[in-house]
Order: C-alpha cells, then structure tokens, then sequence
C-alpha cells in the first residue's frame, strides 16, 4: 500500500518501509531544471559507490524520482518546535563534530570522483532535513536530492542555516538564567 | 623587531603582551601537557606575555595581499583543519574543564594565522586569544573565519575585470 500525505506532496510512503521522492532528474521541456537536478544521476552513482552512513539508503532512482528506506527518528526542528528542545552546548559541538566529519568525506568524494575544481556538497542544510542519533552521534541528512556539485561553495551560509538556530536558542537560554 | 602592537621578534622568538580578558593562567598550563601541532612552541610565560617561536610564514592575509592565493579548494581545506582543531579542542574541554564549559579559539583572523599548503597545516598566532564558556558562538567564529576567506576569493571574481566604460 502506498500512502501520500497532503504535507509532503512530494513523497510517497511504501509498506516496506521505503519512501519515493518525486524529483525530474532528467531535464525536460525547454526550460532548464533546477540546477542541483542535472548532477543527481552523477551524484547518487558516487554516494552509491562510498557506503556512506550519513544519508538514507538509496533503493534506486529514475527519470521521475528516487526511493531510500525510512529512517526512523525525528528532526532536529520538530525536536526544537514540537518538542520546545534546547540542544546543550555539548550536543551542538558534537552535532558540529559530525557535520564537520561529512563536509571532510564529501571533499575526498570529490577529489576521488569529480574533474579538478568541482565540489560535492549538501545545499540545504536545514535542521528539519536533519535527524540527530545522540547514541550513536551520527547526523542523518534527509533531503538527498539537495547534494550538488560546483566550482563554488556558500559554506557560511550553509553553516548559518544550520547552526544559526541551535546557537541562538541556546545562548537565549543562557541569557535568561 | 616590531611585528605589530605589543608583539616583538627577537632572535627568532616572538614576545607577545596578553590581550585584555586573556584566559592564559588556565589555558597556558593545559597547552602544555598536548603537544599541539596547531600553535608555535610556547617557550616562556608571565603575567606580562609570552614568548614563542617564531614562524617564517607570512599569516594569510599577509600572503593573500602579496599574491591573491586562495581559492575554493583552499578554502575547503583550512576549513577541513579548523575543524579538527574544534574537535581536538572539545577532546581538551572534555578532559579538563569543568563539566559543561568547554574550550574555543576567539579570534581567527587571517592575520592570525599560518597556512602549510603542502602540509594541509593551519597555525593559530594568538595563543592568548582562547576562550572559556558555557556557550560557544559556533556561527559567529565560522563567519569570522570562513566568509572573511570567502570574500577574499570572491570579490576577486566579482570585481574583475571591471568594464573600462566605467571609469573612461
């Protein structure tokens, strides 16, 4: 059986505890794609190649989208809005520890599988595509489709994206006491 | 030789007064049981300042300003090293601070710091400027670093070349 939810138009949630995400991978029409969409066949051949920990397992993908398995947890945002979750310092250095580990895997990725100048990163670190496993201090990224390659990356924005919030909250905690 | 304010080179030792605020009494003795591959060998301290090795190495600045060397790959990679200074300092809070305080360097500007390209090692010059609290400001030291990096490389791009029908 399959089930889509009104607040994720874009997925399709399987039985078998598998998830598609409706993405055009191959451009069509005379318009070109979102960029990120042109390098997805490209990047998913080499996360496939590296049995990497820090996304969901990729089950296959296509011209029309891309299935991975469940991962259960919930996100970094929902712990903080649903939740009202203040991160402990100790925890946000950890979650940085882990981050900082996969920005160091996707450089040698890089440098391994992509011609001299171009880069693999994730272009939407925000926290809701993030789950944190506090036991195993592993940092999960959700939204796979947003790994892209370029000559140029944002890296303080996507650091501010990211941590920006678990900064804040916590310094206001502290502030208040 | 004067370097810059309130830091001397004598003889290949550098003699630096502390900052205002420095936390030198509780970081100094700590930096010293690590063999940190991160700073210059501190060789002398006192309540005045200190005194290290000096490094033959222009900082980054320095060596920016002289030939515009950095790049995204660079980039990456003094971050990449930053990184492991975090983390090796979080090991350090760990092991001797009191629980929930914890250990950060406050001031990586570029002219504070030393790059090795060929050994993908980044030194940190002020040795004085560490940090200790409750809450790291995790965002602000990575702006402080990465986007004064990122400028430099990309108002270079940006600026360049400039149409001629601008200033003729």
């Amino acid at each position: 059986m399959a089930i889509e939810l009104k607040r994720h138009k874009k997925l399709i949630y399987y039985d078998d505890g598998t998830i598609f995400k409706q993405v055009k991978i191959k451009p069509e029409g005379p318009w070109p794609p979102h960029e990120n969409y042109q390098h997805l066949n490209q990047i998913f051949s080499i996360l496939e190649q590296d049995d990497v920990n820090f996304i969901p397992k990729i089950v296959n993908w296509g011209d029309d989208g891309f299935t991975y398995e469940y991962v259960h947890g919930i996100t970094i945002m929902d712990e903080l809005e649903l939740k009202k979750r203040v991160y402990s310092q100790k925890e946000i250095l950890e979650i940085k520890i882990a981050w900082d580990n996969i920005w160091k895997k996707l450089y040698q990725m890089s440098i391994d599988n992509l011609p001299d100048g171009d880069f693999l990163w994730h272009d939407d670190p925000h926290l809701s595509n993030m789950i944190w496993k506090n036991d195993t201090k592993e940092l999960i990224l959700l939204d796979i489709n947003s790994f892209c390659i370029s000559k140029y990356i944002p890296i303080c924005y996507c650091y501010n994206k990211m941590f920006g919030i678990l900064d804040e909250l916590l310094r206001k905690q502290v502030m208040m006491e | 030789m004067k370097l810059k304010d309130s830091v001397y080179e004598i003889d290949g030792e550098v003699w630096k007064k502390h900052s205002l605020n420095s936390k030198y009494k509780i970081t100094f003795p700590i930096f010293e049981k690590y063999e940190l591959d991160f700073l210059p060998k501190l060789l002398e301290w006192n309540n005045e300042g200190y005194v290290y090795e000096y490094i033959d190495k222009p900082t980054i600045m320095q060596a920016n300003t002289e030939s515009c060397i950095i790049n995204q790959k660079m980039i990456l990679e003094i971050k990449m090293a930053m990184d492991d200074i975090w983390k090796k300092l979080y090991q350090i809070s760990i092991e001797n601070l009191e629980e929930g305080y914890y250990l950060w360097y406050n001031d990586p500007h570029l002219d504070n710091l030393i790059w090795f390209d060929d050994s993908k090692k980044l030194i940190l010059l002020d040795i004085d400027c560490f940090e200790i609290g409750r809450c790291v400001p995790i965002s602000f030291m990575n702006n402080f670093l990465i986007q004064n990096l990122e400028m430099q490389f990309t108002m270079r791009k940006l600026c360049e070349p400039l149409p001629t029908k601008l200033w003729q």
